[in-house]
């Protein structure tokens, strides 16, 4: 897969970085434009992950970009900055609505210069509306798009899904809207003033069980469900059970092919009853006949059966799942004197997943090599570099393409 | 929305990551078929929660927009001919069975690819198309625990808790139009289509990209789940929801001096940024159990005071109320197929001001089957003859929204 797109990105956090390393992964030439400190993902990183002193955030979302270090504010930035809108095809950002406007790089200022130009903004809650301005980040939008109330037992109380689901998901529909937007440019010519927020990607992200809420067309609380119930709106036994050394998850089963698995006459008695209506009865019952078990014994009987199960496993088990190693679902990259483990591009291409074929350790790396290419000279650049408009560290060598792959592989 | 007007796309897809891809990409302006078994798709006949709409399934209902519908027995002689007829007019080929099905159906993906160079050729899997796990089922939940999604989410001290929504399957469904319109861009550009890939597993891992780079390499780790009111295993101090005197409020990443001054915790005075992870069950515990004794609304306010990101649980219920989701037009509600109103969940990003609109809602199974049939063209008593004899099903007519 090779993208002829240059997209310039003016992304921080997570959600735009990771729609732009879409984008790159997919052989976009992407530009990730910093402040001279770089950007807020270098700064701070979650589980306090670094490697050799480089942010596992930043590491996350930003491979097959380059950098280019710049004051926004400086306004001798201004004509290096239009060099580059005019040689860009699109452009994303993540700022709150009318940031990048008082910058002098909104929407309609970059349409004047460019009118083909795809615009993409990512934003918390919208453009527009009576909360545009609130801050949107992932925590707060699973918790206002409902997903952490429909998540957890009725024990448990409202619980928190342990990744940032909303903001991955909403980089995808963001690099989605951008793609789509461009082959519309590529056959008509014209731009796309692309609209994504947070907040409906969170409610994106429970589509399917949004649209069966507002048609439930039952009274009660049917979010309220016991211990092994796994969502408010499955029949029993979807959910996830303990065995006696570890945990499963039951998905949609046949309750007669269950009851044969686990060779069970409690259960084969259960095999006609309304399994939603009389889901924590069922959950309990199945809930009782695996506890004393033991993986082994239950996976063997399961598979015989045809039964859909697997095991809750933490990312290290994951690490080591034979399927996730065939699919070279991670690859090590060099960080420093280490390795960094990246979470690969998620899809094949012909056949092919995309490599991971250079990071920008450092803001700036690529600044100088950015502005040369964009027609900007020398003593000119050299000039930014001085006056500190521009920062331009050393680049650090880029691994070839066999040493970004070879784990996994 | 037009961006991908023009572009054809034959749809054999069931279950939920498919045709959610699809309707993506029906939002999009593109014409999709979907084409489905005499007696309908899977998420025709069946309902979570058993619900079904004016005899419609909820199913149907959240991934049916924009499409038209036809059946047709693809098992049958003249339902392959059929069948590779709406293939060979199509731009795109979409389907989400396990690897192998479609070439039993006579619609082997390396043979449409090389009878045209131009064709992309999309396939949802659930481990892959290759591998030691490729013909196990892929359902979301099972992804759930498989990724590790489970295991990191809910308490230290409680079990590994699944996701309440099948967030794998949508997120798959995202990335599957992604591909697609990357894989259509590269077409216009070159010429040359190709085959893109997605995994249900894959999608699962993407989806906690941040939380798992951060844990391989080397974050210092208790356990898979967060402890005490810790949110998850990488959240600093105070982040997290925690129960208020009259609700639960979320409480975003600050430091913890700043949480200090806006709820009024004298231990937290002091306490530097740099132990906002290290200190973070003791942090984390000043600031649950002073919310307790505060209402939603006095601490969301106090929070706000000091720019400390904060929001309030929603249930589904509120949701459809919230002002912010109004003002979007996150709801669209619409005269179903068969009359009776059903609200959906929009399309969630807007082009040029405006989201997509609902050109067709969810179709009746074989709506549209006379329309297509007559496109590839095939006669009125062709397609009579074919209905009669129970190759393809005709429903009366489209309906409009």
């Amino acid at each position: 897969m090779k993208l002829s797109m240059r997209v310039l990105s003016f992304c921080h956090y997570l959600q735009g970085p990771a729609a732009t390393q879409y984008l790159a992964d997919m052989g976009a030439d992407v530009v990730k434009i910093e402040p001279i400190r770089g950007a807020f993902e270098r700064h701070w990183s979650g589980g306090d992950s670094w490697v050799d002193g480089v942010s596992a955030f930043m590491l996350s979302a930003n491979r097959n970009k380059r950098s280019l270090a710049i004051d926004l504010k400086d306004p001798r930035s201004r004509p290096v900055m239009d060099r580059l809108i005019d040689g860009a095809d699109v452009i994303v950002e993540n700022f709150r609505p009318g940031v990048l406007d008082r910058l002098g790089y909104g929407w309609e200022a970059v349409r004047a210069r460019r009118p083909s130009i795809v615009y993409a903004s990512a934003t918390g809650l919208g453009p527009d509306g009576p909360d545009a301005n609130r801050p949107g980040q992932d925590l707060l939008m699973q918790a206002r798009s409902g997903l952490v109330a429909a998540t957890g037992s009725a024990d448990a109380g409202p619980t928190i899904v342990g990744a940032a689901v909303v903001d991955q998901h909403g980089a995808a529909l963001l690099a989605m809207g951008v793609l789509a937007a461009f082959v519309r440019r590529l056959q008509t010519g014209e731009g796309t003033r692309v609209e994504a927020s947070l907040f409906q990607a969170g409610i994106d992200l429970q589509a399917e069980a949004l649209t069966k809420y507002f048609a439930r067309g039952v009274d009660g609380d049917p979010m309220t469900r016991g211990e092994n119930v796994g969502s408010w709106y499955h029949h029993a036994p979807y959910g996830r059970y303990r065995l006696r050394d570890c945990a499963i998850v039951l998905s949609m089963n046949d309750p007669a092919r269950l009851a044969e698995a686990l060779d069970s006459d409690a259960l084969r008695a259960l095999v006609d009853i309304d399994r939603y209506a009389e889901r924590e009865r069922y959950a309990a019952a199945v809930a009782q006949a695996l506890l004393p078990r033991a993986w082994r014994e239950v996976a063997a009987a399961f598979d015989r059966h045809g039964v859909w199960y697997e095991r809750v496993q933490s990312y290290d088990e994951l690490a080591e799942d034979p399927q996730a190693r065939h699919l070279g679902v991670f690859v090590d990259y060099p960080v420093g004197e280490t390795r960094a483990r990246l979470v690969s591009h998620p899809l094949r291409y012909d056949g092919e997943a995309p490599a991971a074929r250079r990071m920008p350790l450092s803001p700036g790396c690529d600044s100088r090599a950015v502005l040369e290419e964009a027609g900007v000279p020398r003593d000119e650049i050299d000039a930014l570099i001085d006056a500190g408009v521009v920062a331009a560290p050393a680049p650090p060598p880029a691994p070839s393409h066999d040493s970004s792959q070879e784990l996994e592989r | 929305m037009d961006a991908l007007q023009g572009i054809r796309i034959a749809s054999f897809n069931h279950f939920l990551a498919g045709p959610a891809a699809a309707q993506l990409l029906a939002d999009m302006g593109a014409d999709v078929v979907a084409i489905e078994p005499i007696d309908g798709a899977f998420q025709r006949n069946w309902a979570v929660a058993g619900h079904f709409v004016d005899g419609q399934s909820v199913n149907h209902l959240s991934t049916g927009r924009n499409k038209r519908s036809i059946a047709l027995d693809v098992k049958s002689p003249e339902g392959k001919a059929i069948a590779r007829s709406l293939v060979s007019r199509s731009d795109v080929v979409m389907e989400n069975f396990r690897p192998g099905a479609m070439a039993r159906l006579g619609l082997d993906p390396e043979r449409l690819l090389a009878d045209d160079p131009r064709l992309i050729y999309a396939a949802v899997t659930g481990f892959g198309v290759d591998g030691p796990f490729s013909q196990r089922p892929g359902q979301d939940l099972l992804l759930q625990a498989m990724s590790g999604l489970a295991a990191h989410t809910g308490r230290a001290d409680g079990p590994p808790t699944p996701v309440g929504s099948v967030v794998i399957d949508q997120h798959a469904a995202a990335l599957c139009a992604m591909a697609i319109a990357g894989a259509l861009f590269r077409r216009e550009r070159t010429g040359r289509g190709g085959r893109v890939d997605v995994s249900l597993l894959q999608a699962a891992v993407d989806l906690q990209a941040e939380s798992i780079t951060a844990w391989l390499n080397g974050a210092p780790q208790s356990g898979p789940r967060g402890p005490g009111a810790v949110a998850t295993w990488f959240s600093p101090g105070g982040y997290g929801v925690h129960a208020t005197a009259d609700g639960f409020l979320a409480v975003s990443m600050a430091p913890p001096a700043t949480l200090g001054r806006a709820l009024g915790i004298p231990a937290l005075d002091g306490v530097p940024d740099s132990d906002s992870f290290a200190r973070r069950e003791e942090v984390t515990a000043l600031v649950a159990e002073r919310l307790r004794t505060l209402p939603t609304d006095a601490a969301a306010a106090r929070l706000d005071a000091e720019s400390v990101w904060n929001a309030v649980v929603e249930t589904y219920d509120e949701l459809i109320d919230n002002p912010q989701l109004r003002h979007l037009g996150s709801f669209p509600v619409i005269d179903g197929a068969t009359g009776a109103p059903v609200t959906l969940v929009g399309h969630p990003v807007r082009y040029d001001g405006a989201a997509p609109t609902v050109r067709l809602v969810p179709q009746l199974l074989g709506a549209q089957t006379r329309d297509v049939l007559a496109e590839i063209g095939l006669s009125d008593p062709q397609i009579e003859d074919l209905a009669a004899r129970g190759v393809v099903g005709c429903a009366d007519g489209s309906a409009a929204p």
